[in-house]
Formats: structure tokens, sequence, C-alpha cells
């Protein structure tokens, strides 16, 4: 609480108060309608001097329209800071500091209040998703000065909260809607499961029967019951059955080989029941000795 | 924006508080405790206080100053603690309060 500062000069504060005022307005963090509500026409008609006066009511009247910045750019900061009273400009500028650091201090907490709200309906997901964001801008700002600057933040803060409280809403609102989009989310990933699920179905029949000639493998069978069903080897043996009796045309679509193999088939059976005399018995003889080619190629010899 | 405004806004009264001998160096380290600039400046900042201090023999607010500018001040410090300095040497000149 020592002073040992010298007091400042009359000249030195009025410097000071341009440079802090003027500097806020150029930078958009104060309004003329901030620096009108404390330097009020009451103020002026009291400190200004007529000459100023004059200037101001020229130019008010000579523009359409009087506002706040119209009165602030006739009379200039400067002269302002020189005539009105230093007790009304510094609440001017300890409002506005106030108000800018307020924006500062108060951002992070609401974004950190809104999650145990909507944590308690949503109980899983959306914490850790909220969580996240907000955490980032706060320590910007409040982690560092708590220690020394806690008391300063107190003393400067105390004073502008209902506006920081009212910008805390908003993004109170903006961060329920976030956590509302995560519970949507997994719903339509059930939505796709259960699409999958219909899909095998139909290709289940044919492949069951190879399932059973590996049992041991129970966990593959609970698990990927798709997979077994889609490979295509399962399939193939009743093919093969099938060959013997009936052609595999009904599963297959018509193509353009499958008429060209048949063509080749039926010219063979032409040629075939053409001869039938040159046959014998020492041909006949050939074909039976050689079992281990009639067994494992018998279809691929007909097909020949 | 607000962001960059506060910290230029901030620079600007810093610079004006200590040009105007609103406040002094003493009084900004008053505020600005060893503690504050330990936290918060960079390791490049606090190289060069000291590298400054050694060279000049002697580690003064001043000599702290010339390197912990008004403007490394508003970017690195908190701003709570520049609105404190701020607003302590204006209740010091009376200019705080009434008229």
């Amino acid at each position: 609480m020592v002073a040992p500062a010298p007091v400042a000069a009359t000249v030195g504060v009025e410097e000071f108060f341009t440079a802090a005022i003027g500097r806020a307005l150029e930078l958009g963090l104060a309004s003329p309608e901030d620096v009108l509500a404390y330097a009020t026409p009451e103020v002026l008609a009291e400190h200004l001097p007529r000459e100023e006066w004059t200037k101001l009511l020229t130019a008010c009247l000579g523009a359409p329209r009087t506002d706040a910045r119209l009165v602030v750019d006739t009379v200039t900061v400067p002269v302002l800071c020189e005539h009105v009273p230093f007790g009304i400009l510094w609440a001017c500028l300890a409002k506005l500091a106030t108000r800018a650091l307020g924006r500062g201090l108060v951002a992070p907490p609401p974004s950190i209040a809104p999650p145990p709200s909507i944590a308690s309906p949503p109980s899983i997901a959306p914490p850790p998703s909220i969580a996240s964001p907000p955490s980032a801008p706060a320590p910007s700002v409040s982690a560092p000065p708590s220690p020394s600057s806690a008391a300063a933040s107190a003393s400067v803060t105390t004073p502008p909260p209902p506006p920081a409280a009212r910008k805390s809403e908003p993004v109170s609102a903006t961060s329920p809607s976030l956590v509302a989009a995560a519970p949507s989310v997994p719903e339509p990933l059930l939505d796709v499961d259960q699409a999958r699920v219909p899909e095998p179905a139909p290709l289940g029949d044919p492949p069951s029967p190879p399932r059973k000639e590996s049992p041991g493998a129970t966990s593959r069978n609970l698990i990927g019951a798709r997979r077994p069903q889609a490979s295509a080897p399962a399939v193939i043996p009743p093919r093969k059955a099938d060959l013997k009796t009936q052609p595999p045309q009904p599963k297959r679509a018509s193509t353009a080989t499958d008429f060209e193999i048949e063509a080749d088939l039926g010219e063979a059976w032409k040629k075939a029941g053409a001869d039938p005399e040159p046959v014998d018995d020492d041909q006949l003889i050939d074909w039976s000795q050689s079992e281990e080619t009639m067994t494992s190629g018998e279809s691929q010899d007909r097909k020949r | 924006m607000s962001i960059e405004a506060r910290q230029r806004w901030f620079a600007t009264m810093m610079e004006s508080g200590l040009t105007q001998q609103i406040f002094a160096p003493a009084d900004v380290l008053r505020h600005a405790t060893p503690e504050v600039l330990a936290n918060n400046l960079p390791p490049e900042l606090m190289s060069k206080v000291l590298a400054a201090s050694l060279a000049a023999g002697a580690m003064t607010p001043e000599r702290v100053l010339e390197t912990v500018t008004p403007d490394v001040m508003s970017r690195h410090l908190p701003h709570e603690v520049l609105w404190d300095c701020i607003a302590a040497a204006a209740e010091r000149a009376g200019i705080a309060g009434g008229r």
C-alpha cells in the first residue's frame, strides 16, 4: 500500500486516459456509447468549455443523425480526457477493462459447466467429447494467473459478472447440440450392422453343411457366421453333386463363356454319337486302367 | 480479434502508464512478481532477462522491463496482473474512485 511511484502529473494522467480510451475505441474494445455512458451530456455540459460545445452543436446540427459516435468524433478523446474528471474517466476505463477481462475469464467456465448437466442424461459418450474442447481455452487465461492474479481478478471481475454470465449461456447452448449429436451417431452404426446381417442370410442355406465338417472351430462359427457362408469352397461340393445330375445353370447367370462351353459339349456328344462303330475293346481297356484319373477327373473328362 | 485487441490495448496502457509515470517499473514488478514472470515468460525471454542482468551486474526493475516490454507483458503475462498494476497506480494517484 506504499506509494513509491510519484504522483502522476495531471498531463500524464490525461495522456494515459487518452491513450487507454482512444486505443480501446480504435481496437473495438470500446464504443462511443461506452464513453458517453460515463461522459454523459450532463457531465459534458458541466465540464466542457463553451468552445467545444459550439463545435459539438454545429456538428450535430449539420449531421443528418446525432449519435454517440458523432459526439466522440467531434469532441475527440483527448479533449474529453482533458476536461472530464479523472474519476469519471477511470470509471469508464475500469468498466472497459472489466468487460475485456470478463470475456476471457468467464468464457471457460460456461463451457465447463454444461457438461455435467448434459452428462446426466447420456451417461457414457458425451462427457469426454465435451470436456476436451472447453478445456483448451480455459488454461490460456485462467490457469497461469491463478496464484498472484486471483486477488486481482476477483477485485476486477466481481462487478461485471452479469454480462459475462449472459455470454456464457449461448456457449452452453451450443455445447448441448454437440452432445446431442454424439448419441445420435451410434444409432446409425447399429443400423449398419443390422443391415449387414440380413445379407448373409440367403447365403447361409448352402454353406451350412461345410460348417459341420469343422466342428472344432465353434468359436469361429459363432463369431463370424458370414465368412464361412460367403466362402466359395464350401459351396463347391454340392455343386459337384449337382453337376452329375443337373447342370449348375440356375445358380449362375448365363454368360457368353457358358454358352460356348455348352456348345462345345454338345458338339462332343454329337461327334461321339456320330462314330459308334470305331470304338474298340483296346480303347475301353485303356480308359478303365487309369482309375486315378477317373476318380480325380471324371467331370473334366466328361467336359472335355 | 478480441484477444489480439486486448493485448494491444493492455500494451498501450502499460506503455502509457510507464511513459506518463503513473507507475514505475518497480510498481510493475510488484504485481508481475518473479513467480508470475517465471510461470508465464517463455524460456528465451527469461534467458534475455538474466543475460542482461548478468552483463550489467545487477537485476533492476528498469533492466527487467527493458526486456519485458509492455508488448511482451501484454502477450505473455496475465492481463489481470497488468490491470491490477494499473488499478493500484490509479488508486495511489487518487484518480480511481470519486470525482
